[in-house]
């Protein structure tokens, strides 16, 4: 790449490496730095390269050239074309010839080596003949032949000179084939296809449809191309299997990287969703956190970390964020790039948490409390939620609990202890509605827990923002007291 | 098949000429390959992964084989870092419709207008009244590189900052300046 006048001035591949590798003196140093900032296109392109490895963007590089090449050498001017296309009818005329000729007389060492170019030119002359632009084809034959010796890089060209030196003695039926290469007659060209399958049991006519428009450069290229087949199918195909060899090469240095091949086996496939992994632990005791949702952002793909912390989840083609989040823990995003495995660690997150359970009590064993215990979200616009509870307080009422409760006979005779769980409603007027056991213990004590409730001492309401409303209490009562 | 083989250092504008001219692919894809590691790396800067960006600087040939053909470009740099970065904007956008555009992305690449003589002298204050105005860190940065051409990694280590630091002060350095020089009707 040359260097251009100042205003095509651009960071070359070469200075870009030598930049991230330290390898300029520090005026040259400068000078990247300069254009990266004079230029937004060469400073985004360079931010690009310093966050990954040079050595496999080089050989990405290497690849999409190869890829480019191929694509532009198919689309060259038009003219070229024509010009192989020509070579290749001059080819056929003198395939077809040869094979006849081969079959009777004795070759020279001339021959022998033209024996063996010509099933490549005869599967492609029989190919250009299918073409559809056949008349235009031939109108320019003619133009082409006449400076034929003009065009040195033609192949072909020798091969005709060699033609014409041969001492060749042609039948009547071989005549109109050379004849249609000079005269660019296009009536006589089924009659080559003819000829062709008469003459030649050796050409595979089975090929022609599959070929099209093979001009000499594209004989090249598919050499070039069977070598590269690796990267272009089975990605596609199988894109989970190729996105792990992409990964795998990563970690492998890229001296091996040598060959044509073994490039494009470490070109990550174009796939579109791939798989990662990692273990989510808690930053201040390092232990994994199980039950963490794991979500691609902006997606519907997510996960969830196991017992052991780990998460397995598909990122689509386009995801680039995952985020992690689980309660009490502050939520973490992680910007997806070219790694399979994203380790996070969580940092807790007491202002976050959902869910207080307060007892009245300090702190007991719910087992063993004797109260309201109750659930409460919190939410802002409710900060002013006050329980129902009993009138003359949690106290007053434990106590009224302690003296009036009987300890049901069956109860005792069973040796039944343990906790009734009541659900008591309680209306924004104070009155206690209904009593449900939510769970009990039988033998007579969940009548007895309902009785004492109902004919106990009175309830207030619950409020909220300074509004008595309508609302359930669950309430607990230990047997025997 | 190396019709021309001079091609290589023919400009930019003859290649394109060439291309439009005749069709002639390989001048185009000599044009491209001259700034395929620039596009890779602004890919991978937008699309983080590398097939994701392969693929995207493989399309972003074909879009150019496409709408060079009808469309007469005069700077191809330019042009092509804004054909490249729209596409790796669409590419973001269609992944994630959230995606919001940075800010930077309409600042143009152009260069300005040359600066006349007889306003110099003004613009010039007016430059060392906006250096004088940015925060001391920024300025330091700006002078040593701007003014006395030192690397980042000279300042880096004259100034024992970290060479991220100093990377960020002379590009927010740079900006301000340029918002405060457009706040006084100057451009550069």
């Amino acid at each position: 790449m040359s260097e251009d006048k100042k205003t095509y001035r651009y960071l070359s591949e070469q200075e870009l490496k030598d930049y991230l590798a330290g390898k300029l003196a520090p005026a040259q140093q400068y000078d990247v730095e300069r254009q990266s900032l004079d230029s937004d296109f060469d400073g985004e392109a360079l931010e690009g390269w310093e966050h990954n490895d040079v050595d496999l963007l080089s050989d990405d590089l290497n690849l999409m050239r190869v890829r480019l090449s191929a694509n532009t050498e198919k689309g060259s001017g038009t003219w070229m074309k024509v010009a192989a296309a020509v070579a290749l009818l001059i080819a056929a005329g003198y395939g077809v010839w040869f094979a006849i000729d081969h079959a009777g007389s004795a070759e020279s060492s001339l021959a022998v080596k033209h024996s063996e170019e010509t099933p490549v030119l005869e599967d492609s002359s029989a190919s250009a003949e299918t073409d559809s632009a056949d008349e235009k084809l031939a109108e320019v034959v003619v133009e082409e032949i006449a400076d034929e010796n003009t065009t040195t890089e033609s192949k072909p060209s020798p091969i005709q000179e060699e033609e014409a030196e041969q001492p060749v003695v042609l039948t009547e039926e071989q005549k109109p084939q050379i004849a249609m290469a000079d005269q660019g007659q296009k009536t006589l060209e089924p009659e080559v296809e003819e000829e062709v399958a008469t003459n030649d049991e050796t050409i595979a006519l089975a090929e022609v449809p599959e070929v099209e428009t093979i001009s000499m450069d594209d004989v090249d290229e598919i050499v070039e191309t069977n070598d590269l087949a690796l990267e272009t199918k089975p990605e596609v195909t199988n894109a989970l299997q190729g996105k792990l060899a992409g990964v795998t090469t990563q970690n492998q240095n890229s001296a091996d990287q040598t060959g044509a091949v073994s490039r494009a086996s470490s070109v990550p496939p174009a796939s579109k969703s791939r798989m990662l992994r990692g273990v989510v632990t808690g930053k201040e005791d390092q232990t994994p956190i199980p039950g963490v949702t794991v979500t691609v952002k902006g997606t519907s793909k997510g996960a969830v970390t196991n017992m052991d912390g780990e998460y397995l989840i598909e990122v689509p083609a386009g995801g680039e964020t995952l985020l992690f989040s689980f309660i009490g823990y502050k939520p973490e995003e992680q910007v997806i790039s070219d790694q399979a495995v994203i380790d996070v660690e969580l940092g807790a997150d007491l202002v976050a948490l959902e869910e207080v359970v307060v007892t009245g009590y300090g702190e007991q064993k719910k087992e063993n409390v004797t109260g309201a215990v109750t659930t409460i979200e919190v939410d802002e616009f409710e900060i002013e939620y006050r329980e129902a509870q009993p009138v003359e307080g949690d106290k007053a009422y434990k106590t009224y609990i302690e003296l009036s409760m009987t300890y049901p006979p069956a109860a005792r005779e069973n040796n039944i202890k343990g906790t009734v769980r009541l659900q008591i409603s309680v209306s924004k007027a104070g009155e206690i509605t209904s009593v449900e056991v939510k769970s009990g213990l039988g033998y007579g004590c969940d009548e007895e827990a309902v009785r004492l409730v109902e004919q106990g001492p009175r309830w207030q309401p619950a409020i909220r923002n300074d509004q008595p409303i309508d609302s359930r209490v669950t309430y607990r009562i230990k047997f025997p007291q | 098949m190396r019709l021309f083989s001079n091609k290589k250092d023919l400009d930019d504008a003859e290649l394109l000429k060439r291309y439009r001219r005749w069709g002639d692919a390989e001048s185009l894809g000599l044009l491209y390959e001259r700034y395929l590691h620039l596009v890779y790396g602004l890919c991978l800067k937008y699309l983080k992964s590398r097939e994701a960006s392969q693929d995207a600087t493989m399309d972003i040939y074909e879009i150019l084989a496409v709408k060079l053909k009808k469309q007469d470009v005069e700077f191809f740099k330019s042009w092509l870092y804004m054909v490249s970065k729209n596409h790796c904007l669409m590419i973001l956008r269609k992944s994630n419709p959230e995606t919001k555009l940075d800010e930077k992305f309409m600042e143009s690449d152009v260069l300005m207008h040359p600066m006349g003589e007889d306003n110099l002298e003004s613009d010039l204050m007016a430059l060392e009244d906006c250096i004088d105005r940015l925060r001391d860190d920024q300025k330091l940065c700006v002078q040593l590189f701007y003014l006395e051409r030192k690397s980042y990694q000279e300042i880096a280590g004259k100034r024992k900052m970290e060479l991220k630091k100093v990377k960020s002060f002379i590009q927010n350095g740079k900006r301000n300046l340029k918002i405060c020089l457009e706040g006084k009707d100057v451009r550069g």
